[in-house]
């Protein structure tokens, strides 16, 4: 055996159709582009029509040995292109030899039927055009240069089987090419070195993946929270992928993102780390919600806080903006009936809510792009000289999410529309977040695992090293500083606080959802 | 399952093939080089629709590739349901075609709905489902399908349509079940390669089995360590997909000719694998086996291990080039996972067992 025999050209040992280039022999950033692609859901038919795709597509079929679909292909379009009736049929016949003779190497892959309609309509045609044109016994093999007495009409049957053949062939590339092309280190390489937006223009980034949260990162704008939104941000907590443990002592734990990400439009696309703390607190759920969403206690435990105030209210799917939480979901008619009912409750009185026949109805539609019960925030945060004062406007939602049991307030920097700011010496900072709050049994007893997400972009220089030592810090004295709240506080860990900066006025009318 | 032992045949030349020199081939290197290989390559081969890429989508599931992960098989969902598509417009077809008419006025309108309009996004709605399964309980479609060797049709048509409730839900994804069940049709080559210790890989190579696709099989066979041969037991009654007036144990049997008498192959390994046992089995129970083979005695039609060693002897009569000894004969169920797992380990030891002799 000959190493330089032609067919093994493709042969040597490369295997065509499953990865053999490992990861590492990429960038890293063409890495990240790499795992990315799971992330998006690539159109068939985008890639036939952006020629840089189609031409790979093209290479990896001659590696695998079935150029000739798609060449077959683009000599239909071809076909499509050519004007008088002559040319179409110099075309037709082309193609007939090409990829419907028996002989050729190109032959189609095609059922009897669709071939033997070809051949048919073909043959007959030949026939009719052969007794038009007045054979000139001296150039009858000339006939293609001549004028060959044709029309279109004389076409149809032809055009309807070759367009037959057509749609089988593409059907068959994308039930059996398609997806291996995908797989295949012919797309990798050509991908890599392609950006983002040429993703999307070839593919659309998968609902609620990776990708799509990340992109979600970049609007930190619009007021809105969808249900979607909602979900995104929780996965991303839960996900232990995504995450890596700096810090663990008892029932405490902190966490630094293994990625950085880019909120808003920043320009420098430096990114930022997230942090997420996970404690559990020896209440109930609903004890803990009760202590944690009160503003006054937040207000007194968090040395940085310094204030925050509603500056508006977005009701669940639809509706302008308002000013504050409207006032029936403002009364306490829910608040006394917290008062006496066991741990679950906060769920079975907004169950209740939700059993009404307009938010039965609006349970029916819920979708993923549902806009959720959203108030509208504002927070100064005070930080140490000479560090400036930081603040956000946030639009904060909470929901009861029915799959996994839990609360979630889901939180994310917003610029609400004709909103004036009038904070001096204070930076506008961004910020994602999440605070959520599950039911664990210890001992028998129904305690709160705690889990908050930090991702805030201070907007100013802070260090990497004391972004850790901070995050480290917090989750040190988490749990200290906040029972230590919890037992100087006089409030009633068993009355929803009166105010909450409007946290279970978007509960009660979110409801529960299955996220 | 059944394995049958090739003993030395009663063909006297047979011994004297086996002791030609490489010499005699022209491209003898080929075998000889591969007992240090690190690489061995397998080739699948065989005419449309004998099942294997079945067989190769079972040798990836078994070593986790691909389709083992819920989010690869989402890419799937859409291949599933043309399966479905294209199953449920070869019976409204056939139905035309056989000139059985379809009974029920609604199951007639759905027919419609299928021929003109339907595509993969609307099966996503569950009220497809009831339609569907509705369709395929006709009495006019169930006749149809009966008289299936009358046209082409995918061996997943009932195991599809009795899966409907799962299918047509906008949850649905995928099992292996179904993936291994769906049918695409194998244009071009696929390949795999996996570890079978020694430091050794085994390339495992799939290919088209149509007349057009067998053409592009002659670029691999400069480098073929073992021939995987397999014909479809259960196609005694059917035609060919591109050549509908041909019968596929005729073109099995040709194809199987030119493959194993290739001069190419003399030194290699050759498995001839017997698959679709199952379809077999429930064929001849319902079908006359003897109908379409003279030489076959009738007493035995019902019985299906009469019947594969008569299939047998038909094979390796046409083998007149290919030493005996390095032909083994097997029958495969390749839908069924454990079956096919079995028979390819088999497979796998066989062709590492007569490379070692080399």
């Amino acid at each position: 055996m000959s190493a330089t025999t032609s067919t093994l050209a493709v042969d040597k040992s490369f295997s065509a159709t499953t990865t053999n280039i490992p990861l590492s022999t990429y960038t890293t950033e063409q890495q990240k582009l790499l795992l990315s692609l799971r992330d998006y859901c690539f159109s068939y038919e985008a890639f036939l029509d952006e020629p840089e795709t189609k031409q790979a597509l093209l290479q990896f079929m001659k590696i695998i040995h079935c150029e000739e679909s798609i060449m077959f292909l683009d000599q239909v379009n071809e076909y499509y292109r050519k004007r008088s009736a002559a040319n179409k049929w110099n075309a037709l016949q082309q193609i007939f030899i090409t990829f419907f003779s028996g002989n050729s190497v190109h032959e189609l892959n095609l059922p009897q039927r669709s071939r033997e309609v070809m051949e048919q309509s073909f043959m007959d045609l030949n026939d009719k055009i052969t007794l038009k044109t007045p054979t000139n016994s001296s150039n009858a093999s000339n006939s293609t240069l001549q004028q060959v007495n044709i029309d279109s009409s004389d076409l149809q049957e032809c055009e309807e089987a070759l367009k037959k053949a057509e749609s089988y062939i593409l059907v068959n590339m994308k039930e059996h090419v398609f997806p291996m092309f995908l797989e295949s280190d012919t797309f990798k390489q050509f991908v890599c070195k392609k950006s983002k937006q040429f993703l999307n223009q070839i593919g659309t980034v998968r609902n609620l993946s990776h990708s799509c949260f990340v992109e979600s990162l970049m609007d930190m704008k619009s007021c809105e929270i969808t249900v979607d939104q909602i979900k995104m941000i929780k996965q991303h907590v839960l996900e232990e992928k995504f995450w890596d443990c700096i810090y663990s002592k008892d029932t405490c734990f902190a966490f630094l993102s293994s990625n950085k990400y880019i909120l808003g439009e920043e320009e420098s696309k430096k990114g930022i780390y997230f942090a997420k703390s996970q404690v559990i607190f020896p209440y109930t759920v609903e004890q803990m919600m009760n202590i944690m969403t009160n503003t006054t206690i937040r207000l007194a435990s968090d040395k940085n806080l310094d204030s925050i105030k509603i500056v508006g209210y977005l009701n669940k799917s639809g509706g302008d903006l308002l000013s504050s939480p409207p006032k029936k979901y403002k009364s306490s008619e829910s608040l006394s009936s917290l008062n006496h009912s066991p741990p679950a409750s906060p769920h079975s009185t907004h169950s209740n809510h939700s059993a009404s026949s307009d938010s039965l109805l609006s349970l029916n539609k819920l979708s993923g792009k549902t806009r959720l019960a959203t108030v509208l925030t504002h927070e100064v945060y005070k930080l140490v000289w000479p560090v400036k004062n930081r603040y956000y406007v946030l639009a904060q939602s909470m929901v009861y999410d029915t799959t996994d049991k839990l609360y979630i307030v889901a939180k994310k920097s917003c610029e609400p529309p004709n909103y004036k700011l009038s904070e001096k010496d204070a930076i506008k900072a961004l910020d994602i977040g999440a605070w959520i709050f599950m039911p664990v049994m210890v001992d028998g007893k129904e305690h709160c695992k705690y889990i908050e997400l930090i991702g805030t972009d201070l907007r100013g220089s802070l260090p990497n090293f004391i972004v850790h030592k901070i995050v480290k810090t917090r989750a040190k004295n988490f749990f200290r500083e906040t029972m230590k709240v919890i037992k100087q506080t006089k409030c009633d860990m068993y009355t929803r606080p009166a105010n909450s900066s409007g946290y279970f006025e978007t509960l009660d009318e979110n409801g529960s959802i299955a996220l | 399952m059944g394995n049958i032992v090739v003993s030395p045949h009663d063909k006297e030349g047979q011994h004297h093939m086996m002791a030609t020199p490489t010499s005699n081939n022209p491209n003898g290197g080929s075998a000889a080089t591969a007992k240090n290989k690190s690489e061995i390559t397998v080739l699948l081969l065989g005419a449309g629709e004998s099942g294997k890429s079945t067989l190769f989508k079972q040798v990836q599931f078994f070593h986790g590739v691909g389709i083992t992960h819920d989010q690869e098989r989402i890419e799937l969902i859409e291949i599933v349901r043309l399966n479905v598509l294209e199953n449920a417009k070869n019976l409204v077809a056939a139905t035309q075609h056989l000139n059985i008419p379809i009974e029920q006025p609604e199951n007639r309108e759905t027919a419609k709905l299928i021929i003109n309009s339907l595509n993969t996004n609307d099966l996503e709605d569950p009220s497809w489902s009831k339609r569907l399964y509705s369709l395929w309980k006709d009495a006019g479609i169930q006749k149809a399908y009966e008289n299936r060797e009358k046209f082409q049709l995918y061996d997943s048509t009932e195991y599809l349509f009795e899966n409907l409730d799962r299918i047509c839900s906008d949850k649905y994804v995928p099992t292996v079940v179904d993936v291994i069940r769906t049918r695409t049709k194998t244009i071009g080559i696929t390949d795999m390669k996996f570890d079978v210790g020694d430091g050794k890989q085994l390339r495992l190579v799939d290919v088209g089995g149509q007349r057009n696709e067998r053409r592009k099989w002659i670029h691999f066979f400069n480098t073929v360590d073992a021939v995987v041969f397999l014909t479809s037991l259960s196609e005694f009654d059917l035609n060919l997909y591109e050549d509908n007036g041909y019968w596929r144990v005729k073109e099995s049997l040709r194809v199987f000719n030119e493959v194993v008498n290739n001069a190419l192959f003399y030194k290699v390994p050759f498995v001839l694998l017997f698959n679709k046992r199952d379809l077999f089995e429930k064929k001849i129970a319902t079908k006359s086996f003897s109908k379409y083979f003279s030489g076959f005695n009738e007493a035995e039609e019902k019985n299906p291990v009469a019947c594969i060693e008569y299939m047998t002897k038909l094979f390796l009569n046409e083998i007149t080039e290919h030493p005996l000894d390095t032909v083994s004969v097997k029958t495969l169920s390749a839908i069924d996972h454990d079956n096919s797992k079995q028979v390819f380990e088999e497979v796998k030891q066989f062709i590492m067992t007569q490379q070692h002799r080399e």
